[in-house]
């Protein structure tokens, strides 16, 4: 972090608390971090422990009950309507859930992230210019899937659909991707080989990336930069050259409760 | 929960016994069938010329009248839907149209609009155009509250507007859903399109009306046969058109993988290997697959049927443009003013007309339900039998129950006790295609165990079969009563009794009032019984 003190900052998150179910479970408390330009990011933690929930902060799909975020140099906390729409077109965002339209084929998918440079609303891929589609093929081909153009994407794997949200993500030529789980719903060889095309995708268009993962070592593999979370604290904030130990990384892992029940249940407690 | 039950038996019971029908009461009353089918005999279709326009104009009323429908029902489906639209009383406003119009039976909006637009195909378009509003755009509401919310939230993370998001999130995911609930629409539209000549609204009822009227019984019974077989025709098309859009082929095992026990890893190596297309001479626009040919076809189908309807009847585009305006109008002098319209003996009608409906729901159970286990494919003793039971009820269900109103009140003479017989017929088939329809969707495993203890077929289809489908005998039991009320109410235009005749006199001699106020009566019931649907079949399920 020291490294990159003086470049821009992509991300600041100051202060975040966001409480759920009329603030009887706290899924963040206090959360602060920057991310500069060009950093490859990894959120890591246990389910529940206020990842996805940080992830939809910035882009405005959550609003924080306390604190500030700023992405790319605009307030979003508060932000709505056209700009909000003009911040989300620069931020790319990753779903665990993949989010694309299963009856359509993929390059309409992936042809729905241009649609933040168009006016008025599109249906079928022949609304959309040749040059987007051409730019769209181009985006699927990098993703691998290029011949597989129109086929529909409800009959692809899942490894395969993530990599057409992928491709739709870099349709949108965002200088920051956010994402959320995108391996999570995937088998651990398919999950390597999608975590390769986003960050190597990402590092070629020099994106800057925060993604939270839920094993250790794939995070290991690919971020430059770990980042701790547990019941929605920042426990751990590290760049990864310098050799960080592995008792560390497992201690964000830790539960609270020595008889292995849900961590859940101890919020309240946390949060009194 | 209980005394729910017992009192809807009970109802039903002293309806059957007020009325004076029961299920042997076609047994006692044969030799006056028999005489009207002696008469009847042989049936016959004179003047085929008229005839065949006749038909072609019910088709292209149903048709027509259903495009005007979806145009309607569209927007109003959206406005309706609560993940579309956040603002309550606006959903609210969408919602009330939706109710009321699915609430007055389309014969009852003929009725009205034969008297302002005079007799012809034009008040039969518009008639069973506002009706069908009423289902589709609680159809359309409900698929569009049941699509997946992720690949709409998708397509707002890439910062499209509010427009891009329905056409590219929301659209894709419910046109199936849509085509296929206006092409049941149509299937359905068809069938009331062939009796609302029967109240001077153009296509084949007027000419069972004429024969009707002239007792030329041959002919009335040979446009019935008729009728039952282009309504079977309809119905086949449109099922086979429905499932050929809405299927899809999603599973990429080939047959000889089902051969070799399934697929193996090997198949799904797609995802090691990427492989690369030359951007520069790669096809941009889509391959003519199955289900584009599908979806293009059957738009151009679609534009030359329209096209069809108005250069082959006598409809004019700017006749229904002038008319569609006035409807709002229509209405509004529907609406009482005072209770002078009010007569002591619409409370007996009303009365009569709820009890109508109870004991044809009744008449047709007892028969159905038994009926539906031997056509249901995987309850049914053998083969033939689940054959010969599904084709019988195809048949059945084919019988416009107003056509079979107007050959029973022949034979027996006016009253209630022709109309709920008819009212019956009608809805037997449609139950036992109901039942029939849900217990093929129960589980094998309950059955197994059943079976496996040594019980005998019977004791299986008790003891295995019932348990799973009684919910779903009960909430159909419940929707099958619902729709008899409805139909009740316009039994009496042709003299099954109830409340239908003061409908119909209401409208000869222009009462608006009248018949507005009775029709907010019939509203009310038949809204108050899908209330108590509603809450019955809540608690059960």
């Amino acid at each position: 972090m020291e490294a990159t003190l003086n470049s821009r900052l992509v991300v600041e998150v100051k202060s975040v608390t966001k409480t759920f179910d009329n603030r009887r479970v706290t899924a963040l408390n206090d959360v602060s971090f920057s991310v500069p330009e060009g950093q490859l990011a990894v959120i890591i933690g246990l389910s529940g422990s206020g990842k996805s929930t940080l992830l939809r902060h910035l882009n405005g799909m959550h609003q924080p009950d306390a604190g500030n975020v700023r992405v790319l140099g605009t307030e979003v906390v508060g932000l709505s309507g056209g700009a909000l729409r003009e911040l989300r077109r620069n931020v790319g965002f990753v779903f665990q859930s993949f989010n694309i339209v299963g009856r359509m084929t993929c390059l309409e998918n992936v042809l729905t992230g241009a649609l933040g440079r168009l006016r008025g609303p599109r249906y079928g891929v022949l609304s959309y210019p040749k040059s987007l589609r051409r730019e769209a093929l181009e985006q699927l081909d990098r993703v691998g899937l290029g011949d597989r153009a129109f086929q529909r994407t409800d009959t692809l794997s899942g490894g395969q659909q993530q990599r057409v949200a992928i491709a739709r993500t870099l349709m949108q030529k965002p200088k920051v991707v956010l994402a959320d789980e995108p391996v999570a719903s995937l088998d651990p060889e398919i999950s390597g080989q999608v975590m390769d095309v986003l960050f190597r995708s990402c590092v070629e268009d020099s994106i800057t990336v925060l993604c939270s993962l839920h094993q250790v070592d794939l995070a290991l593999g690919w971020a430059n930069r770990l980042i701790g979370l547990r019941d929605g604290e920042v426990v751990l904030d590290s760049p990864v050259d310098t050799g960080i130990d592995e008792s560390t990384v497992m201690e964000v892992y830790r539960r609270l409760d020595p008889t292995g029940q849900k961590t859940e249940e101890y919020r309240p407690s946390m949060a009194s | 929960m209980w005394i729910v039950g017992i009192s809807f038996v009970s109802i039903a019971l002293y309806s059957i016994y007020d009325i004076g029908v029961n299920p042997l009461t076609l047994y006692f009353e044969r030799d006056d069938i028999g005489n009207l089918l002696g008469r009847m005999w042989p049936p016959t279709i004179e003047e085929f010329g008229p005839i065949w326009n006749s038909v072609l104009d019910t088709f292209f009323m149903a048709f027509v009248g259903t495009t005007i429908a979806v145009i309607v029902a569209v927007p109003l489906g959206f406005l309706a839907a609560s993940n579309i639209v956040k603002f309550a009383p606006l959903r609210w406003v969408a919602r009330g149209i939706i109710v009321f119009t699915r609430a007055i039976p389309d014969l009852v909006f003929a009725l009205i609009f034969v008297r302002v637009y005079s007799i012809g195909v034009l008040p039969g378009v518009l008639a069973i155009g506002l009706h069908a509003v009423g289902m589709l755009g609680k159809l359309f509401a409900d698929s569009i509250e049941q699509i997946q919310r992720a690949p709409r939230e998708g397509v707002v993370a890439t910062g499209a507007s509010r427009s891009q998001e329905l056409a590219a999130g929301v659209l894709p995911q419910i046109i199936p859903s849509f085509i296929a609930a206006a092409l049941y629409r149509l299937d359905i539209n068809f069938r009331s399109a062939t009796l609302l000549g029967l109240v001077g609204a153009g296509g084949i009822g007027l000419q069972i009306r004429a024969y009707q009227g002239a007792l030329r019984y041959p002919e009335l019974l040979g446009v019935t046969l008729l009728i039952i077989v282009l309504i079977v025709v309809v119905e086949v098309v449109s099922t086979n058109v429905r499932s050929t859009i809405l299927g899809h082929n999603r599973t990429s095992v080939s047959f000889l993988q089902k051969l070799k026990g399934g697929p193996s890893a090997a198949d799904f190596r797609v995802d090691t290997g990427p492989r690369h297309v030359d951007i520069t001479t790669a096809s941009l626009t889509p391959p003519w697959t199955k289900e584009r040919v599908t979806m293009y076809s059957f738009g151009l189908v679609s534009i030359v049927m329209l096209y069809l309807s108005f250069s082959l009847t006598d409809m004019s585009v700017l006749d229904l443009l002038t008319g569609l305006p006035e409807i709002p109008q229509v209405l509004w002098k529907l609406v009482p003013r005072s209770m002078d319209w009010w007569q002591s003996m619409f409370f007996d009608d009303l009365v009569e007309t709820v009890l109508m409906g109870f004991a044809a729901s009744f008449l047709a159970l007892v028969v159905a339900i038994p009926t539906g286990f031997l056509a249901a494919r995987n309850v049914a003793p053998a083969r033939w039998i689940y054959a010969t039971a599904r084709v019988f009820i195809l048949g059945v269900r084919a019988l416009p129950d107003l056509v079979v109103a107007v050959i029973f009140v022949a034979a027996l003479g006016l009253g209630p006790k022709p109309g709920v017989l008819a009212l019956a017929i009608g809805l037997y088939g449609f139950a036992t295609k109901l039942f029939a329809d849900s217990i093929e969707e129960v589980s094998n495993g309950p059955r197994d165990g059943v079976l496996a203890t040594g019980s005998t077929r019977l004791q299986e289809s008790f003891s295995g079969v019932l348990p799973q489908v009684m919910p779903s005998i009960v909430s159909n039991s419940l929707y099958l009563l619902d729709v008899s009320i409805r139909s009740s109410t316009v039994l009496g235009i042709v003299g099954g009794g109830g409340i239908g005749f003061a409908l119909l006199q209401g409208a000869k001699l222009l009462k608006w009032e009248m018949l507005g106020g009775l029709l907010i009566i019939i509203f009310l019931i038949v809204y108050s019984i899908e209330l108590l649907a509603g809450w019955v079949r809540k608690r059960i399920i």
